[in-house]
């Protein structure tokens, strides 16, 4: 009992400890706080690095940076606004960056953007990228300093064993002969993400963009899937990966894949081809480096009913500040902005994750950081070969036309994965399937007052 | 057979069951000792091929868990505190007395627990955060008793009513008024469901994710749970070996805190407690 | 004591936990309840009253039944197999043993583990390319392939439930546990003066005295789990395919997803309900036991 007494007065104490006010820091300080959920041990280096020498140049700024968690992100952002505690400035991509304008949290960087590129020249490449990121009004509320694009990685080794050259998959009818010709002996044919969190609805939307198929209308924004040829398009795509499914040619855990996953297969090498994001080469440069030089990557071949080049899907990832009336505040913020846009830095930034990350600023391809980076140096041609024919083919649903809130919204909800996974691994019939997709869809609409025939209808 | 054989048998039986049910943990172990080319290999084996103690040496160095374990040791602990005071005095109104709205009251108090945690979190959030007690122990330790209290009280409750009245009649015999009563008979004899309600809170609190997520966001306030999901970093690579690194650290403080619990409360306070 | 110094006693020693309540859930259950009725969307800043719409088309949802069907399920088998397990390892625990003390603190390690780590560490051993369990059960031929428990409709459900019975049955273990020790001393004593073997003992003496400490073990159990959000979604994400999707994920998806607050509200009042009959159940039961005492 004597213990109980003494040990509860002890923390008792400790407790109250955390009563007490905090000790001022000097009265000259701004401090700011950044977001990221970019939490890779790479990307953490190179946060504390950037962090370090901007302190060392602005001594009377602290910068602060906070890893949160994708899966916690609209959370921690719900009850920050709820609060009124929201962050200086984040990280983010483009979907978040609608939905934090639909917030009215984050403020226009027009005048930053000019600053930064005068003449247009060094963001040339990222138009698509720059533009998803503008408000309804016109402003740009985000800067893009790289894209994610999906494509196919291959096995060069094991396609070049059985004389087939990878540039010349075009459709998906060459890609069963591909991957008939390579698999078996311990390698699956393909791999992909398609867990339930925002994983299957990915992959979705990414074949069907293959088979010609957009939700929305590129230029007035209009639904689609209401359109027979629509449906047809993404019902042969829907087809197309169930028959992989079942022919075992996807791995058997595959409804529960996220992109770590297919990953680490593929760098482990017991995959023939991978729907991907090109995480899989850090991967593999961390745990099996001899499987780089194997790896390279080709557009996606396109389905039955288109001839063009496929579509792919990509995003982005951007600086956004938060509105503020601190003047110090913001003018804290430009300088960051600045110092974090500077080619060099943002070569750091976008090595952490090499190849996966594709820098948008001429600049930042032309500096050494950029290509004397080991991982990066060994697939500077597989890079402007996605720059050259992939980069220009690239839009994410609900961004085909320009913005919208509900490009936020289909990515932070679970109906396509939902409609997807039914069909795939739970028997559910195709029509059925693509009603639950459609119904989704436009109920999304009439909840967030999204006009049928598109934001940008004349 | 022999007393002593037959302890032996049931040790033995016990020794093998707890092999079986803690597989997962020595596997947990057992990973944390592995080096990263052994994880993602189709020929699992339990023992690491090749030892390895990097991923205790990247998180003790590089990462504040100190900090953290400590963040969730304070608010597992103060929530033991409050619960200590809280369900006592709860239980024992319970069990031995009458009053208006009693079974309205008791009720009322269930309804906390009732309520999905998922739901609740948002309006309760906006609660601590409106008393500025966001980023501090106190806010958290209140949202913990909210699934600490109600079980407890009513487990309590249910230990007491096992204590003959009779006990508290000769006590009150010897002058003795409630508190009096309340504290040097009750509650030593209830030691065990005491321990019992405490280990509950002890534990869950430490292990609770959901408000710490929400509530506790600084780095330097984080709890344990909410920095162990910080190296699952789902976009990238899964870092197994990190996170169960992580675990096995974590394990150490809980178990012995636990241990220490039972001794105190069971040999310690039951000794000469249970007498006519 | 005169009754009313008597009642004011009571009530004095019930206030704090009166407080707690009145202070932190009052306001919170209040505004479920009223949000329930409504249309609310924190996104679109919508709010507007429609009655008891949400309540039917959630009732008339196959999302809605399936989420609820699933709950049932899993809490009932979580329950039985925690039950179980807890039973036989408190009165395991409670022989006379070599190193009980250590036992114990080796059975509690299931549920001191952070629900993240037993998500990962399950979610490791299950894996069809990596994982320990898929390996003994491929390479001792109870398996034909690794099979992907977690990822198969049929086996995600069932599996689900088995890390749940793992991770939960400590819990009710200890507090077994405690209430075979709260069984005074002398009635254990006078049985085996009697005569009576340990396993009659168990059955006639204790089992019955700690019958009311069974029964509200098991009631809080039996809410806790059915309102259990973290392991399930940890592991599944409420997949594939939705056979894992119990209700407080829907509720998840719902306020944090779709920021449907509304409908979130009207789910968990629906799921209230369900338990407010499990609750009902046990104060009936009481209250013939409080006069059984009396």
């Amino acid at each position: 009992m004597k213990h109980l007494k003494s040990i509860a007065l002890v923390t008792a104490l400790c407790v109250l400890c955390t009563l007490l006010p905090a000790t001022v820091l000097a009265a000259e300080n701004v401090e700011l706080i950044f977001w990221t959920p970019l939490t890779s041990n790479a990307d953490k280096a190179v946060q504390e690095t950037l962090i370090d020498t901007f302190q060392k140049e602005n001594p009377d700024i602290s910068i602060t940076v906070e890893y949160v968690s994708h899966s916690d992100w609209y959370t921690r952002w719900m009850t920050a606004i709820m609060n009124d505690d929201c962050p200086d400035m984040c990280q983010l991509d483009q979907s978040e960056v609608s939905w934090l304008v639909a917030q009215d949290i984050i403020a226009p960087m027009d005048d930053l953007f000019a600053k930064m590129d005068p003449d247009g020249t060094d963001f040339a490449n990222a138009t698509a990228a720059v533009n998803s990121a503008r408000g309804g009004d016109g402003n740009l509320y985000g800067i893009p300093f790289s894209v994610n694009i999906n494509c196919l990685w291959t096995r060069q080794d094991l396609l070049e064993e059985a004389g087939i050259d990878p540039y010349s998959i075009k459709t998906w009818d060459d890609l069963d002969s591909a991957m008939a010709a390579i698999e078996g002996d311990g390698i699956t044919a393909m791999g992909m993400a398609l867990a339930r969190e925002q994983c299957a609805q990915q992959q979705l939307f990414i074949w069907s963009y293959a088979n010609g198929a957009y939700y929305f209308d590129p230029q007035t924004g209009a639904y689609l899937l209401n359109q027979e040829d629509t449906k047809v398009k993404i019902i042969e795509a829907m087809e197309y990966i169930k028959k992989l499914f079942d022919n075992g040619q996807l791995p058997s855990g595959v409804s529960n894949w996220k992109w770590a996953d297919y990953r680490t297969a593929m760098a482990n090498g017991e995959l023939g081809f991978t729907s991907s994001w090109g995480g899989d080469i850090g991967i593999a440069a961390e745990v099996n480096p001899d499987m780089l030089s194997n790896l390279c990557v080709i557009a996606h071949p396109t389905g039955p009913s288109t001839t063009d080049t496929a579509i792919h899907d990509f995003g982005g990832w951007y600086w956004s500040v938060t509105k503020t009336e601190d003047a110090a505040k913001q003018a804290a913020v430009e300088k960051w902005i600045e110092f974090v846009y500077q080619p060099d830095n943002v070569a750091l930034e976008t090595t952490a994750r090499p190849v996966y990350n594709i820098p948008v600023m001429q600049s930042v391809l032309e500096s050494p950081i950029f290509k004397n980076d080991p991982v990066t140096a060994m697939f500077l041609d597989d890079i402007s070969y996605i720059m050259e024919n992939i980069l220009p083919h690239c839009t994410r649903v609900g961004f085909e036309a320009g913005p919208s809130v509900l490009a936020g919204q289909i990515s932070a909800t679970l109906f396509a994965s939902d409609a997807f996974q039914a069909y795939l691994f739970n028997g559910m019939p195709i029509e059925e399937a693509y009603n639950m997709l459609d119904k989704g869809f436009q109920d999304l609409m009439v909840e967030y007052s999204y006009p049928i025939e598109g934001p940008y209808a004349k | 057979m022999s007393t002593n054989a037959k302890r032996w048998c049931f040790t033995g039986v016990t020794f093998l069951l707890a092999l079986v049910i803690l597989f997962p943990v020595i596997n947990v172990f057992f990973t944390s000792l592995k080096p990263a080319t052994e994880f993602f290999t189709t020929d699992f084996s339990l023992v690491p091929k090749q030892l390895t103690t990097q991923w205790y040496e990247e998180i003790l160095y590089t990462t504040p868990i100190v900090r953290n374990i400590f963040n969730s040791f304070a608010v597992s602990f103060g929530t033991m505190l409050v619960n200590l005071v809280v369900v006592t005095m709860g239980a024992y109104a319970l069990s031995r007395y009458t009053f208006p709205m009693k079974q309205v009251m008791s009720a009322s108090i269930i309804f906390a627990y009732v309520f999905p945690a998922i739901l609740l979190v948002l309006p309760l959030y906006m609660i601590i955060a409106g008393l500025g007690l966001t980023n501090n122990y106190f806010g958290l330790i209140i949202t913990h008793t909210t699934f600490t209290i109600p079980y407890g009280i009513f487990l309590l409750r249910s230990y007491m009513d096992t204590i003959p009245k009779s006990i508290d009649e000769s006590a009150i015999i010897d002058g003795a008024g409630a508190i009096r009563t309340f504290l040097s008979v009750i509650i030593p004899l209830s030691a065990p469901g005491i321990a019992a309600i405490l280990t509950y809170a002890l534990i869950n609190s430490w292990n609770e994710y959901l408000y710490s997520s929400v509530i506790m966001t600084k780095q330097v306030m984080k709890t344990l749970p909410v920095k162990i999901s910080e190296f699952i970093s789902e976009m990238s690579e899964i870092r197994w070996g990190t996170v169960m690194a992580a675990a096995c650290i974590a394990l150490l403080p809980s178990s012995i805190l636990f241990q220490f619990l039972q001794k105190e409360f069971i040999n310690g306070l039951t000794a000469g407690a249970v007498k006519g | 004591m005169s009754i009313r110094k008597r009642q004011l006693t009571g009530f004095l020693f019930f206030l704090p936990a009166l407080i707690f309540f009145s202070s932190f859930v009052a306001y919170p259950f209040v505004r479920t309840v009223y949000l329930s009725f409504r249309d609310f969307n924190w996104f679109t800043k919508k709010d507007a009253f429609i009655g008891l719409q949400n309540y039917r088309d959630l009732l008339s949802s196959p999302q809605f039944l399936n989420a609820l069907g699933n709950s049932i399920i899993y809490s009932v088998v979580s329950l039985a197999g925690q039950a179980v397990l807890a039973i036989i390892f408190a009165l395991l625990l409670n022989t006379k043993l070599h190193g009980s003390g250590l036992f114990r603190s080796l059975f509690i390690l299931p549920w001191v583990l952070p629900t993240v780590v037993t998500a990962l560490a399950w979610q490791m051993m299950l894996h069809e390319r990596w994982g320990a369990i898929t390996y003994y059960l491929y390479t001792l031929g109870i398996t034909a392939q690794r099979f992907p428990f977690l990822a198969t409709v049929s086996t995600a459900l069932p599996t689900v439930i088995l890390v749940n019975i793992w991770r939960g049955y400590p819990l009710m273990m200890i507090s077994f546990l405690s209430a075979l020790q709260a069984i005074p001393q002398e009635l254990t004593e006078a049985a085996i003066i009697d005569g009576a073997s340990t396993f009659k003992r168990t059955i006639y003496i204790t089992l019955p005295i700690i019958r009311n400490a069974i029964a509200t073990i098991i009631l809080f159990r039996a809410i806790w789990v059915f309102n259990f959000f973290d392991l399930t979604w940890q592991l599944t994400r409420g997949g594939p395919a939705s056979s894992t999707e119990l209700l407080p994920i829907l509720i998840y998806k719902s306020a944090f997803g779709s920021y449907r607050f509304g409908e979130a509200s009207a789910i968990a009042m629906l799921m209230f309900m369900v338990l407010l009959i499990l609750v009902m159940v046990y104060f009936r039961m009481n209250r013939s036991n409080e006069e059984e005492l009396r």
